[in-house]
This record gives structure tokens, sequence and C-alpha cells, in this order.
């Protein structure tokens, strides 16, 4: 699944490691998400898209649209 | 988590150890891999004592310092280095909870070994001795579970499964072939212990092969 969840991270100027203590997760799963080698789970991606206030759909794409 | 960068050292650590590291790693490997027969061939051949004793708590304790160098090393010496992230509280706790039990195994296992030759038990004693090694080891299992139940982070929890899995199915084939060129008497006996010390080894390559290995 392709996500933006890269550009959002630069936006706001957080290192990966930022991001994930934020999200409370590991780095090298913002790294995976990131480089789209794992999915996250829903609550997961709920979490990202409230700390950056948009919408999953927005963030994440699964192609199907 | 100051410090930290996404540069491509720190997302491919264990590549970024380099040749000087990955050598001395696979001597360890091949240590393990080495002591596991001997022991076997010690359980098998009625070795006059004290020899017999001597080449099983070598070969224990040589496979188990070559087991926590498989686990520790590559990981540690990445954090050193400033390559990989801080360890994770589930991991820290779980080193210990898994590392104690593994010491242990190697005492109760020679002290066992020592008393069965010499004193010869029988009955219940016999069973306890028997059992002596076992409990560590059963210990060194539930850490693993709790490892499972405690790390938090989802994407980790997952590859961890996977690669315990994978690692699951290699020992479960080798011990299924094993078993069966037992069964018709083309090898010596095998324990079923031995499941054990082939699913740790297991975990080697599988974690070596891993492209995306974190765990």
């Amino acid at each position: 699944m392709k996500n933006i969840l890269r550009e959002l991270r630069a936006e706001k100027g957080w290192s990966q490691g930022e991001l994930a203590q934020r999200l409370d997760v590991a780095r090298q799963s913002v790294n995976a998400i990131e480089t789209g080698k794992y999915d996250p789970s829903l609550p997961l991606a709920f979490r990202i898209a409230r700390l950056f206030g948009r919408r999953i759909e927005e963030i994440f794409d699964d192609g199907a649209a | 988590m100051p410090g930290l960068t996404d540069d491509d050292a720190q997302n491919h650590p264990y590549r970024s150890l380099g040749l000087r590291f990955w050598l001395p790693w696979g001597g360890a490997m091949a240590l393990a891999i080495a002591s596991f027969p001997a022991l076997v061939y010690a359980a098998q051949h009625d070795l006059e004592q004290p020899w017999r004793i001597i080449v099983m708590g070598a070969g224990t304790i040589a496979f188990t310092l070559a087991l926590i160098g498989l686990n520790l090393l590559p990981h540690r010496t990445a954090q050193r280095r400033g390559l990989m992230d801080p360890m994770r509280p589930a991991m820290r706790r779980y080193q210990w909870r898994f590392m104690t039990p593994m010491l242990l195994y190697v005492v109760a296992l020679l002290a066992a070994t020592y008393y069965w030759k010499s004193a010869q038990p029988a009955g219940l004693i016999a069973m306890a001795v028997a059992l002596a090694p076992a409990i560590p080891l059963l210990f060194a299992l539930r850490a693993m579970f709790l490892l499972l139940r405690e790390e938090t982070d989802e994407y980790l929890r997952g590859r961890m499964l996977e690669s315990w899995m994978i690692a699951a199915l290699l020992a479960m084939s080798i011990c299924m072939v094993l078993g069966f060129l037992d069964q018709f008497r083309i090898i010596p006996h095998i324990p079923l212990w031995a499941v054990l010390p082939i699913w740790a080894v297991c975990m080697g390559p599988v974690q070596l092969l891993r492209k995306d290995r974190c765990v």
C-alpha cells in the first residue's frame, strides 16, 4: 500500500525516531511503513491519521480508487 | 529519541556491520553447529568417565556460548556503533529472562549427568534428575512467550513471530527427516530434546537471510 507518511513527516521536520516516539512504536516500524514493506493495523493507521490531522485515506492509498 | 537519523546505516544496521564483524560471527555459528554433533556423539557412545562428562560439558557450554553470541552480538555491536536504536524494554527483559535459565541449564545438565553416573538413582529421584536440565529450558521458552506478549510494537512482534515460525518449520523438517532415518536405523538414535537446539541453530540462517530483519 502506498502512503505519504515520509512527506508528512518531512513537513513536520521529524526524524523517523521522533515520529516513532510520538506513535509509541519502534523506529523500524516507521521505516517499514514509509517504504511500503509493512501495512499498519487499523488502530495504528488511526493513530497516524490523528497525529497528522488527516483522514486515513488521505495518507494511505490501496490503489483501488 | 535524540541522535537518531534516517540514514542508510541505521535502516540496514546488520549490513553496515561489515565483514570484520560477520566473519567472527560466522565462527560462532560454526561453533554452534559443530558442538551439537559432539553432544550427540557423546550421548551415543559410551565414553569412559571422566571423558564423557568432559565432552558433554564442553559441548554444552560451547553450544550455549555460541547461542549467546548468535543472539546478542549483532544487536549489541550495532547498538554500540550507533547503527541501531536502543533496545526496547520488552527485549531487555527477555534477554535477562532467557539468558539466566540458559546458564542454569548448563549447570543443571552437568550436575545431573555427573550425579546420574556416580549415584545411579532410581524411581522419583531418577525422574527429578532427568528433569533438572529441562526445567530451566522451560523457563527460557516462557521468556519467549512473555516477549511475544509484552512487545507492544505490532511490526516487530509480527516479524519476530514470522522468524520463529520459519525456524520452527525448518527444525520440524530436519527432525522429521532425522526421525525416519533413525527409525530405519540408518543413523544413531537422536533424543527428542534435540528439537530445541536444532530450532535455535535454524534461527541463525533465518535471521541472516531475511532482508528486512529487525529482531
